[in-house]
C-alpha cells in the first residue's frame, strides 16, 4: 500500500506543477473598476468610417449620452448636451485604450459639475465600433486612463446582408456581406470567412412560360457562389463581396467562420467551425420551382400527419441540406421526440407520482430542486460572570473557503484569465480523485487482495 | 406508427392501473423536510468546498460500477469470474 502512497503523491505534484499560478500579465492599462465614480450607463454603439479630414469619425448609431474630450478628442461644433460625432486622429478605430483629456460638459453650463464622460474604443478593424461600455466619471477624473471594454464579448456574427426573409432586386453587383466578432478564445492566428448563396431552385428562362406550374420540374441549383476570406486580426471583422445576381427566385445565404485545425504539407486537412449562420432571402419573387417544391413539401406534411398524426419533422424537405429518405422511413415507425418526452411526463404526473414509486420520485425531486442553504456559524456568548464578561463570540468555519466570497475566492493569476485557488487546484484534484478512483475499480475487478489473503 | 401506438396503449393501461391510488405529497415522518435540509446544506457545502462534487462525483461512478457488478452477477449468475 505504501508504495500506491508514493504513486499518488508523484502524480498530485506532476499536476501541482503543471497548472502552477502563471504570473500576473501587466499590460499597462489601468483597470476602470478603480475609478473612484465610475458606472456603467446605457451602451451606446457607435459606428467607425474613416474622417473627412483625416482620422477617423466615432458616430452615435443611436440616441446616447455622449461627452467629448477637448484633449484627444475633438468635438467638432455639435451643440453641448447632444450627441455628437468624435473625431480621432490617432486611435484609428483600432486603439483599445486612451488617455482622458480635459473633458467638455455637456449640459453648456461650464460649471464642471455636470460633466459626464465617455467611453468609445475597442473597435479592432474598420466597420463598425462594437457595442461598448459607456463609463461615467467625474470631472476631477479626467486625468485617468481606462480601457474600453466592449459589452459583448462573445464570439459571433452580428449582421450580414441581406437579411432574412427579405426579397431583393437583381443586380449585376448584389452585395453579400458580413459582419461579426472573434473575441481571443476562439482567435488562432487565422481564421477564414466564407459566404455562401445557393438558388433553391433557379428558374431556367426556358422553363418559366411553358411548363405548367403544378408539375413544373425544370429545378436544378444554378446560380451558387462562394467568397472566402482568410483575416488575421481578432475583433470585429467585415467582409464584404459583390456578385451579379439576375435568377430570381429563392435563396440560401450562409455564412461561416472556420479556422484551421490541422495542416500537413500546406494542405488544410481540417477545420473548426467557429460560428455560422444561414439566412433565405427572395430575389424578386418566388420561380415556379419554388411554389412547387413548396407545395410538394405541405402536401407531404399534410400526408405524414393524416398517418401518425403529428408532423414528421425528417421528412420535411430541406433543399438548404440534404432530404434523407430513411431518416423519413424511420419516422413512421419510431416515434419523435416530442412524443417521448410528452409520454414521460405523463407517465411522471399520472404513475410516478403514486405510492409507492413516489416516495422514490419525491426523493429525487428534492434532491434535484432544493436550492442551497447558508452554513451555520459557532457562536459563543459568555456568561456575565465569566472573564469574557458576557461578550458574544461568532466563528464562521466556512467564510475563509469560500470558492465565491471567501480569501481563497481572490484571483491570484494574470489578468487576461484569472484563476482563485480553488480553480488552480481543480485539476490537480480531479486527476488524484479519479486516478484513485481508477485503481480501486482495477482492484475490485482484478481481485488483487483476494489472492493476497490466499 | 406502430410502436407509438403500441406505447400508448402500454401507458395509458399502467395509468389506468395505478390512477387509484394515492398521491405521494411529501416523505413520510418528517423526512421530506430532514431530506431538504440536508440536501440544501450539502449543496451550500459543495459551493464552499468544490472538491467535494468532484470526490461526490467520483463516489457515484464507484457506487454504480459496484452496482453494475451485482447485477451482472444476478444475471449471468457463476459464470461471473470471480476468486473465492
Amino acid at each position: 500500500m505504501k508504495k500506491y502512497f508514493f504513486f499518488i503523491i508523484a502524480i498530485f505534484a506532476l499536476a501541482m506543477t503543471v497548472s502552477a499560478p502563471r504570473v500576473f500579465a501587466d499590460n499597462g492599462f489601468p483597470d476602470p473598476d478603480t475609478f473612484s465614480t465610475v458606472s456603467a450607463v446605457h451602451p451606446v454603439e457607435f459606428s467607425c468610417t474613416p474622417g473627412t479630414s483625416g482620422g477617423y469619425q466615432l458616430i452615435p448609431k443611436a440616441a446616447g449620452l455622449v461627452a467629448l474630450s477637448s484633449g484627444d478628442w475633438d468635438t467638432g461644433s455639435g451643440a453641448s448636451g447632444a450627441d455628437q460625432t468624435v473625431v480621432n486622429s490617432a486611435l484609428l478605430c483600432s486603439s483599445q485604450v486612451m488617455t482622458l483629456g480635459q473633458w467638455n460638459y455637456i449640459d453648456g453650463l461650464g460649471d464642471n459639475e455636470d460633466y459626464l464622460i465617455v467611453d468609445l474604443g475597442s473597435a479592432i478593424g474598420g466597420g463598425f465600433y462594437d457595442v461598448l461600455w459607456v463609463k461615467e466619471i467625474h470631472y476631477t477624473d479626467s486625468s485617468t486612463g481606462f480601457t474600453f471594454v466592449p459589452t459583448n464579448t462573445n464570439t459571433r456574427i452580428i449582421s450580414v446582408t441581406p437579411q432574412d426573409n427579405t426579397t431583393q432586386a437583381t443586380s449585376t453587383s448584389f452585395v453579400f456581406d458580413v459582419e461579426g466578432y472573434i473575441n481571443e478564445n476562439d482567435f488562432d492566428d487565422v481564421y477564414d470567412v466564407t459566404l455562401e448563396w445557393k438558388a433553391k431552385h433557379s428558374q431556367v428562362a426556358g422553363c418559366e412560360a411553358g411548363i405548367n406550374s403544378t408539375f413544373a420540374i425544370c429545378a436544378f441549383p444554378t446560380s451558387t457562389g462562394t467568397y472566402e476570406v482568410r483575416l488575421t486580426d481578432l475583433g470585429t471583422f467585415t467582409v464584404s463581396t459583390t456578385t451579379s445576381l439576375l435568377n430570381i427566385g429563392q435563396y440560401y445565404y450562409t455564412v461561416k467562420v472556420t479556422k484551421p485545425r490541422f495542416s500537413f504539407l500546406g494542405l488544410e486537412l481540417f477545420t473548426d467551425l467557429i460560428v455560422s449562420t444561414s439566412t433565405d432571402f427572395t430575389l424578386a419573387t418566388s420561380s415556379k420551382a419554388d411554389i412547387v417544391s413548396q407545395e410538394s413539401t405541405n402536401a407531404l406534411i399534410e400526408f405524414s400527419e393524416g398517418i401518425v398524426g403529428n408532423t414528421v419533422d425528417a421528412c420535411v424537405i430541406d433543399f438548404s441540406g440534404s432530404f434523407d429518405f430513411q431518416d423519413c422511413m424511420i419516422s413512421f415507425f419510431l416515434p419523435d421526440r416530442e412524443y417521448i418526452i410528452d409520454t414521460i411526463d405523463n407517465l411522471r404526473e399520472d404513475f410516478l407520482v403514486k405510492l409507492p414509486m413516489g416516495y422514490l420520485t419525491r426523493f429525487v425531486e428534492i434532491t434535484i430542486s432544493t436550492p442551497t442553504s447558508t452554513l451555520p456559524t459557532i457562536s459563543y456568548t459568555s456568561s456575565n460572570t465569566s472573564i469574557f464578561n458576557g461578550a458574544s463570540f461568532t466563528f464562521d468555519p466556512f467564510e475563509t473557503l469560500s470558492s465565491t466570497t471567501g480569501i481563497v475566492s481572490s484571483a491570484v493569476s494574470d489578468s487576461n484569465d484569472p484563476q482563485n485557488v480553488w480553480d488552480i487546484m481543480e485539476y490537480p484534484i480531479y486527476i488524484v480523485v479519479y486516478l484513485t478512483l481508477l485503481f480501486m475499480i482495477v482492484h475490485d475487478v482484478t481481485g488483487v487482495s483476494k489472492h493476497r489473503k490466499i | 406508427m406502430i410502436i407509438k401506438i403500441f406505447i400508448s396503449v402500454i401507458v395509458l393501461i399502467i395509468t389506468s392501473i395505478t390512477s387509484w391510488l394515492p398521491t405521494v405529497e411529501e416523505l413520510p415522518w418528517g423526512l421530506d423536510d430532514l431530506w431538504q435540509t440536508s440536501v440544501a446544506s450539502f449543496k451550500a457545502f459543495i459551493e464552499v468546498f468544490p472538491p467535494l462534487q468532484i470526490v461526490f462525483s467520483a463516489f457515484l461512478i464507484y457506487l454504480g460500477f459496484r452496482l453494475t457488478l451485482i447485477l451482472i452477477k444476478i444475471f449471468v449468475g457463476s459464470r461471473v469470474p470471480h476468486h473465492d
